[in-house]
């Protein structure tokens, strides 16, 4: 999942409403993942051994809707994509967010 | 009772449990972890939510994967310490500390020992260049009400940072109208370096000037070598940028050295210091042209504010939401019942958030 979603529109509201973040409302919807049916269990081994790469280990992106999610403010800066910065005149699409750029642009956001 | 499950957003549901005056059950923590239950720094969080509050209540059973909450008054206080371990820095700590500590009965003044930089969490030198100055005026607070002072940085694994921190208490908080995001007129920065040769700070700030001096001349970045006590357990570097704007508005970014394992030898494989001068750089430009009145860090911070703020209309700007930022929606609809209207602008890939406040107040605060 990626971890910036602003060009959903209108159904963004939705999209964060629609998971509660209290587990019964989530049990009734079904809908949190890592809440999985315990029925295949029978017939097999008492014990499973859990594969590791399942929960966020080191590897594997961390889930947005993962119970366990790792509980930080900030977003990882691998999970940003600071690559694009480095070409050749990338940053010149800021210009204009910066006070040496074009005033009426800039303002024209507010 | 209110009941969740798993660790995620922990803090924030200790926060809004004992600001809402919910008892609170979560279950389910890390119970399918090799390592299930909480983790030690939550564990230490709980204590330092013990020490400055009065009348709470915590069970936890015997595997740590369940805990029951039953908040009490927050007390603040002064003259207290809190070692906060070596897992997560003192960033993880203040956050939670801070919302609490504005609705104390007493102003708090505490010292935390630990870690003061590191990759997860905001660093001492966001906290305050960006997240102090933002709480103040969040909160309504008078300049010198608010402070931290770092008297020692520690970097991971060993630790060994001490900082102070004092919060006032506020009544209760002012309505919230953040829309403006304005243009950036100036960076500022501190690099660090710790047990280090005091060039690999200079070289940071090189590095990040060779990219932002594209775009901006005004870049002062303040250079930190420390040495001796005052430098902590272990060597490490870093930086920390922070964009100001027209309108007063402030973006930060920072980049730490990965702790190299046998010290001095491990470091070439992980990046020059120009190269962390670089990504930070490249960071904050990210910050900036996610836009919004915050960066990414502060996003449930202020969002939490606006909740919490009073009965009527908050509003904020914000860039693409992170997932905290999401979970902290969540979490202040099912503590306080605030819905927040979400309307995004595709002009400038920016969302409006607005929301009638819970009005939460200060009832330990006498009327003066």
């Amino acid at each position: 999942a990626s971890a910036l979603f602003s060009r959903r529109g209108a159904d963004l509201q939705s999209y964060i409403y629609a998971t509660s973040a209290l587990a019964d409302a989530a049990k009734k919807n079904g809908q949190r993942k890592g809440v999985e049916s315990e029925s295949e269990e029978e017939g097999g081994d008492l014990f499973r051994l859990r594969r590791n790469d399942e929960s966020a280990g080191d590897g594997a992106a961390p889930d947005l809707d993962a119970d366990d999610a790792l509980d930080a403010s900030a977003l990882p800066l691998a999970e940003l994509d600071l690559d694009r910065w480095a070409e050749d005149g990338a940053a010149e699409q800021l210009r204009n967010r910066f006070v040496t750029g074009d005033w009426a642009e800039g303002e024209a956001r507010d | 009772m209110l009941k969740f499950r798993g660790s995620q957003h922990f803090r924030h549901r200790l926060v809004c449990a004992t600001l809402s005056r919910k008892p609170i059950r979560i279950e389910g923590i890390r119970e399918r972890d090799q390592n299930p239950g909480l983790r030690d720094y939550e564990a230490c969080l709980l204590r330092l939510i013990e020490k400055v509050t009065d009348g709470c209540v915590i069970e936890i059973n015997e595997t740590g994967t369940s805990l029951r909450y039953k908040p009490g008054l927050v007390t603040g206080g002064a003259v207290l310490t809190h070692d906060c371990g070596k897992s997560r820095s003192i960033g993880y700590f203040l956050e939670p500390l801070v919302c609490l500590a504005l609705f104390g009965k007493k102003p708090l003044s505490i010292s935390l020992h630990g870690i003061t930089n590191d990759a997860v969490d905001p660093g001492v030198d966001v906290w305050q260049q960006v997240t102090l100055p933002l709480i103040r005026q969040l909160a309504g607070l008078e300049k010198d009400g608010l402070q931290m002072k770092v008297y020692k940085r520690g970097a991971p694994p060993g630790g060994g940072g001490e900082v102070q921190l004092t919060v006032p208490i506020a009544r209760s908080l002012p309505p919230i109208s953040l829309t403006e995001e304005g243009m950036v007129k100036t960076v500022r920065g501190v690099a660090y370096a710790l047990r280090v040769a005091p060039a690999a700070a200079n070289r940071m700030v090189d590095g990040s000037r060779g990219v932002l001096n594209e775009l901006l001349a005004d870049v002062r970045v303040f250079t930190d070598h420390r040495s001796g006590t005052e430098a902590g357990a272990s060597p490490g570097y870093g930086l920390t940028l922070v964009a100001q704007t027209t309108t007063g508005r402030l973006l930060s970014a920072q980049a730490v050295a990965p702790p190299s394992a046998k010290g001095q030898q491990g470091q070439k494989d992980v990046g020059v210091p120009e190269d962390i001068g670089r990504k930070t750089a490249h960071a904050l430009f990210e910050e900036i042209a996610r836009g919004g009145i915050c960066d990414s860090a502060h996003q449930g911070l202020v969002l939490l504010f606006c909740a919490l703020g009073p009965e009527e209309l908050n509003e904020v700007r914000l860039g693409p939401l992170t997932p905290h930022a999401v979970r902290t929606l969540r979490h202040v609809k099912a503590f306080f019942g605030v819905t927040f209207s979400v309307k995004p602008q595709a002009a400038s890939n920016t969302i409006f958030l607005s929301c009638i406040g819970a009005g939460v107040k200060n009832m330990s605060k006498k009327v003066s």
